[in-house]
């Protein structure tokens, strides 16, 4: 029943996209060296980490990963060796994390970690990775320590630069003075990324507060009465989808959506969203999209959809993490086809390849990505803002650079690598 | 020297546990990966601290929903130690048990004033209340400070420096998981243990027998405390940083509710729940079945073990199979009896079949209820037949009968007051051709069965009464016994303690496979606990049936509200 | 006499702990601003209170704590959600949700609960959580977590109160906990069934052997608190959130309501509720316990169950 609804759910939304996309132009999916030609050496072993489990499925990105990898096994494989793509999921519990990385390491002994989306895996694991030499291609991030941390990096923006752009792009185009960032009284999650919002407000002479929501709590009311309580002129809805949409609704209850500005990160752009919450909050709600949106007519963001629908279940989500799964793995593939064929299934090599990933482009990205020998990685910060609007999304800003002392550092490694 | 002695093997589960834990430390980390030596060491914390919850619910027969909220408190001292203070791991260990030791201690008090339901839930908003203080606080994870959050770091904990290694630490925490047991066994066995084993029967009856009611309830729950601070540190140590979501109040609902599906009353017991917790949602994981299947597997073994297993699944395989269970099977059916004492008819022809596992047998006083127990004993000529299990029981001579497995109690508990408890019950198997070390398995399942292993060495004539009707009751399952005659064994108790004594005539056949035969006069509990019940009045059966039917019976409401017969 | 004076000697330290907490929260805060927080912590405190009072009507009745009251509920409202996603139009998807809920009560009251009738009260519960996760299991094998929101005409409409909008489905929350608790003292005072419902509350085997149907009493009283467990899953998942996790265990914060009510007083059920939901907003107000102002239900909770039992001494196993 599951399946089935969700193949339903596919099915009406994604229905008309998909086939106006592959009506355009009549290619099959593009993978790997394209030869057409089913791969049939020896295997590479490659893994990967999601976490699906309450709270939330995470497993989007391995999903579209996974679905790359068919498409490259089927057109020649890396040098005529196909890549076995082996998955675990840590169900949201940090045990099961660490030993998802050891199995996959130690046990499986993968030459790489790619398309990984998970909330705590990477916070878990970041020593093991430093460990075993392994340069972790993740996908879905959340907690610091993806992005604060020697051998992880990332595709996706996660909480601080999505949250960074959305307060930005409120500030300077919705007059924004006084951000509200609600968030969760998480650390490494809620607090990490609501303070840089707060200082990136501060230093363009406005203000940030913050207000902290207990995931446990069954009340948001409170939390939203305490944003409105600071004066703040605008919302920001630092939070997972569900909750977002629970404090939205609490919020139209007061009927508060003329009496502020709202805007969110992108967990909020989930093409489930529009719909959850209603007719009230159409064209109201600004969400920051940290990869291209979904209808955009890039040759990346095509063929994510015909690798997906070709190779990927119907009911495999398509989302912004699977974008992310998708160029995770792609950038990886490009990576190993670079190398000579007799190093490809060396661990010491194909790592030392990826952390020296310098300038590849995507449509799906607004910069370019590159990985680079650093205690830190965020190739991502850059992205574009959607508006909900016609129960679906409207593009209000495209590609636009986020503007932070917190990426200081990080444009100091481009300017080194000659990408800025 | 004594307590030198508890450590020997003497019975087969010990034996067991030995080779057990031999196996589990030499052989098992040698041969697995390190997936497994990850899920391994996890699961051994959690078998301790399951060990912890069980004791207390079987042992002590105290709720606690905390356990795992314990776990968390262990974990987050051995954290703050272990990135603010230079101190060895094993130190530390120390500590965080001691810390949280003190935090079972606190939550001993609400005990002393509540029990059963209440003291669960009082216990469950503490689980609640640990959630959200994790949750909101965090564990540390090597920054400044004494809460030591600090975003972007991930400094693990530091392992002790004879284990560094994954196989290392699963043999380390082994060596602490076997340690914690043994401790719960020794107190067990020792001072304590006799003294939770009459507090849960009766607190009264403790207090009378000069038992320090507060200081044996706190020290219940400081033990279990400080078995999940070890818990919880080692865990630390494990995965080297802890996350509020391993600390759930759910989590340590499913632990107590794991404990029981795992037998509360057997060490085996807690590794089946770690089995249950740790290692079968791993195995699911890696065969690639939706996780949401450990709720449903989870939830319906709790129904199970609750419904049919009171002793959980290991009860079922190792509760007492080494004893063969007696049994009636082929039902036990009476034809014809009747008893005459010279003239007089004190049993009328009597026929009826028993079928279910306990039998109630009622009539107002002079029915012809003892008498009917006498015809089965043998110590009246009576006429007719009894047949059970295949065997013609009313042909065999008295103490042939005995020997076959007809047991009986008599209305005044018959035991030998300079004997000990133990010797009380082994005359009875005196006479049966077994072994002393089947003997004294059998004698040491049948005490535990009533709850007596913690007074095994007291003389028989230091015992309460209800005392003295539990050993009679131990006399009477000993061995392999087939039925099991109860004559008024709640006479003389109180309410609650006929409660108690429901529950075990309840489980009798579960225990043993024995059929019971129950004469009482206390219509509640035939009520409770017979599948059916024969009613006598003037040596004549007026009434047989389900308990139900029984008792809005006509003749049956005549007889007992005096009204004259028919 | 005696009753009355231990009776107001508990209601007089209530109005005054809850007066100094209440002064303290607020001390210096604009009338307004207490204002607001005041309704939006009465109104969550009125869906723990309607939790609660669920769980009451079934224990006194049964001795059943129902730890699976949420999950059942959780059931009910996800298939609603479903229906309407199918087009069954709404009264139909939310009586057909509630019934969804009544079933599993009663399908556990009937199948399962009697296996369990002679045990402690304590055992009872955690047979209960066995059901839980079996039906927390089912939902999450059905239904993948995703955004999603469950609606009410009556969450379009509302009134002010003291600054705070109320809307038309908070209200019926509010006013469903009061009229439940009611109606329930009424008919369990007037009605024969209500007063056999008492005495089974009061004396299982003395009820039988005076004649009390315990099967029907006991069914019937199954089926009432699934009735009400379904629609406080209806109102759960339209005014907390629709995430299943989350509403299965609005039933430990649903407790810490019961427990204020002792497992029997409706009314002391309904101000416990209250009284939960009114502090743990007004904490926002504390810079030092906003943090942990989801912990209100739990501390309140324990403090209330041992003000109930204070010099109280155990003596025999058995009673609870």
């Amino acid at each position: 029943m599951k399946h089935l609804i969700l193949a339903g759910l596919t099915a009406v939304g994604l229905a008309g996209l998909s086939a106006t996309n592959a009506a355009a132009d009549g290619h099959a999916a593009k993978c790997g060296m394209g030869t057409g030609v089913q791969a049939t050496g020896e295997p590479i072993k490659v893994g990967g980490i999601h976490g699906n489990a309450a709270p939330g499925d995470f497993s989007s990105s391995t999903d579209a990963a996974a679905a790359y990898f068919s498409c490259v096994n089927a057109n020649g494989g890396i040098h005529g060796r196909p890549i076995e793509y082996l998955v675990e999921n840590d169900q949201w519990n940090p045990e099961l994390a660490g030993q998802a990385a050891l199995k996959l390491l130690v046990d499986e002994k993968v030459v790489a970690m790619v398309g990984n989306g998970s909330f705590l895996e990477m916070a878990v694991n970041a020593g093991t990775y430093a460990e075993q030499g392994i340069m972790t291609m993740a996908s879905a991030c959340a907690v610091s320590e993806c992005f604060e941390s020697s051998n992880i990096v990332s595709t996706n923006q996660g909480p601080l630069a999505s949250n960074i752009g959305a307060a930005q792009f409120a500030q300077e185009e919705l007059g924004s003075k006084s951000v509200a960032c609600i968030g969760l009284a998480i650390p490494n999650v809620g607090t990490w990324s609501c303070d840089q919002v707060t200082k990136l407000m501060e230093s363009r002479g406005g203000a940030g507060h913050s207000i902290f929501l207990n995931p446990a709590a069954p009340d948001v009311n409170s939390a939203l009465l305490e944003a409105v309580a600071t004066g703040a002129d605008t919302m920001l809805l630092n939070l997972p989808a569900g909750l977002g949409i629970a404090v939205l609704k609490a919020a139209e209850e007061q009927d508060l959506r003329d009496a502020y500005k709202w805007i969110a990160p992108t967990p909020l752009y989930d093409l489930s969203v529009p719909e959850a919450i209603g007719k009230y909050w159409d064209g109201a709600v600004y969400v920051n999209a940290e990869l291209a949106p979904f209808t955009d007519g890039g040759a990346d963001n095509k063929n994510w959809i015909k690798v997906m629908d070709s190779y990927a279940k119907a009911d495999d989500p398509r989302d912004s993490f699977s974008q992310s799964g998708y160029l995770s793995a792609r950038f990886f593939v490009d990576t190993l086809l670079a190398m000579d064929a007799a190093d490809v299934g060396d661990r010491t090599k194909v790592n030392a390849a990826i952390t020296a990933i310098s300038g590849y482009k995507s449509d799906l990205l607004c910069g370019p990505y590159y990985v680079g020998k650093a205690d830190f990685h965020m190739p991502n910060h850059a992205g574009h803002m959607v508006l909900i609007k016609d129960g679906g999304f409207e593009v209000v800003r495209d590609c636009y650079d986020y503007d932070s002392a917190y990426f200081k550092p990080h444009f100091a490694i481009e300017k080194e690598l000659g990408l800025r | 020297m004594d307590r030198l002695a508890i450590f020997m093997p003497k019975t087969a589960s010990a034996r067991q546990a030995i080779v057990f834990s031999l196996l589990a430390f030499f052989v098992l980390p040698s041969v697995i990966g390190a997936q497994w030596t990850n899920i391994l060491t996890s699961a051994a914390c959690f078998a301790v601290a399951a060990a912890g919850v069980a004791f207390l619910y079987g042992r002590v027969g105290m709720v606690s929903l905390t356990q795992v909220g314990l776990m968390g408190v262990g974990g987050w001292v051995m954290l703050r130690l272990s990135h603010g203070t230079d101190l060895p791991f094993e130190i530390n260990l120390i500590l965080a048990g001691g810390v949280t030791m003190v935090f079972g201690a606190i939550l001993a008090f609400p005990a002393l004033r509540l029990r059963g339901l209440y003291l669960a839930l009082i216990t469950l908003m503490a689980a609640g209340g640990f959630e959200i203080l994790f949750a909101t606080y965090q564990f540390p994870n090597g920054g400044e400070g004494f809460w030591g959050v600090q975003t972007g770091t991930e400094v693990g904990v530091r392992r002790p420096t004879i284990a560094t290694s994954d196989t290392g630490y699963l043999r380390f925490t082994i060596a602490v998981s076997i340690a914690c047991f043994l401790l719960i066994e020794w107190n067990r066995r020792s001072k304590p243990g006799r003294a939770w084993a009459m507090l849960r029967q009766s607190e009264a009856a403790a207090m009378a027998a000069s038992v320090n009611v507060v200081f044996h309830k706190l020290w219940a729950f400081a033990l279990s405390g400080l078995i999940a601070g070890f818990a919880g540190a080692l865990l630390a140590g494990s995965i080297g940083l802890l996350d509020p979501s391993t600390f759930r109040a759910s989590e340590s609902i499913l632990l107590f509710a794991l404990a029981i599906v795992g037998g509360a009353r057997f060490w085996q017991g807690a590794l089946i729940a770690a089995v249950l917790y740790r290692i079968l949602p791993a195995l699911l994981n890696d065969w690639g079945l939706d996780p949401d299947l450990a709720f449903i597997i989870f939830g319906a073994g709790l129904l199970h073990a609750l419904i049919t297993a009171p002793d959980g699944i290991a009860g079922q395989i190792f509760g007492n199979r080494a004893v063969a269970k007696g049994s009636t099977d082929g039902g036990l059916s009476i034809a014809g009896l009747s008893v005459r004492y010279g003239g007089v008819v004190a049993l009328e022809p009597l026929d009826v079949s028993f079928t279910k596992p306990v039998v109630g047998i009622i009539g107002p006083n002079g029915a012809g209820k003892t008498t009917l127990m006498n015809a089965f004993s043998g110590f009246v000529s009576s006429t007719g037949h009894i047949d059970a299990g295949g065997t013609r029981l009313s042909s065999l001579a008295p103490h042939k009968r005995s020997q076959w497995g007809l047991r009986r109690s008599f209305q005044k508990a018959e035991i030998a007051e300079d004997l000990s408890v133990r010797q009380n019950i082994q005359v009875q198997l005196d006479g049966a051709k077994i072994s002393a070390s089947e003997r004294d398995k059998a004698i040491s399942i049948a005490l535990d069965f009533v709850g007596l292993d913690g007074q095994q060495d007291t003389l028989a004539g230091q015992l309460s009464g209800f005392e003295r009707r539990l050993v009679d009751l131990a006399k009477a399952v000993v061995g392999s016994p087939r039925i099991v005659m109860l004559d008024e064994p709640a006479g003389g108790l109180s309410s609650d303690e006929t409660e108690k004594l429901g529950d075990l005539i309840l489980g009798i056949h579960a225990h043993c496979g024995a059929q019971t035969l129950l004469i009482d006069h206390d219509v509640d509990l035939v009520k409770r606990v017979c599948g059916e019940t024969l009613v006598l009045n003037f040596g004549r059966k007026i009434a047989f049936g389900p308990v139900q039917e029984v008792f809005t019976h006509p003749d049956v409401v005549a007889a007992y509200l005096g009204g004259s017969e028919k | 006499m005696k009753i009355d004076r231990t009776l107001a000697l508990s209601f007089a330290a209530y109005v005054i702990i809850m007066a100094l907490a209440v002064v303290w929260l607020t001390w210096g805060k604009p009338a307004t601003v207490i204002g607001l927080f005041a309704v939006s912590g009465l109104a969550t405190g009125s869906l723990y209170a309607l939790g609660g009072i669920g769980l009451v009507v079934l224990y006194r009745a049964t001795g059943v704590l129902n730890l699976a009251n949420g999950a059942m509920g959780a059931a009910g409202v996800m298939f609603a959600w479903q229906l309407v996603q199918w087009g069954t139009p709404g009264p139909a998807a939310w009586a057909i949700g509630i019934l969804l809920t009544t079933g599993l009560s009663l399908g556990y009251g009937r199948g399962i609960a009697p296996h369990l009738a002679y045990q402690p009260p304590v055992v009872k519960a955690a047979a209960t959580l066995g059901a839980a996760l079996i039906i927390l299991g089912l939902i999450n094998f059905f239904w993948i977590e995703d955004a999603r929101k469950f609606s009410f005409p009556t969450d379009a409409i509302g009134v002010k109160i003291l600054g705070l909008r109320v809307t038309g489905t908070r209200l019926i929350a509010l006013l469903a906990a009061i009229g439940v608790v009611v109606a329930t003292q009424i008919y369990l005072t007037r009605s024969v069934r209500g007063l056999q419902m008492r005495s089974l509350a009061d004396n299982r085997d003395l009820s039988a052997l005076i004649g009390i149907p315990i099967l029907r009493v006991e069914t019937l009283a199954w089926g009432i608190s699934g009735l009400l467990a379904g629609f406080a899953g209806l109102m759960f998942g339209n005014l907390i959130r629709l995430e299943p996790t989350v509403i299965t265990f609005m039933v430990i914060p649903s407790i810490a309501a019961a427990i204020c009510g002792r497992l029997e007083n409706l009314w002391l059920v309904l101000i416990g509720g209250l009284s939960i939901g009114l502090l743990e907003s007004l904490l926002t107000f504390s810079p030092l316990l906003k943090g942990v102002r989801p912990m209100t239900p739990f501390v309140i909770a324990a403090l209330a169950m041992l003000w109930m039992q204070r010099g109280q001494r155990l003596t025999f196993a058995g009673s609870d």
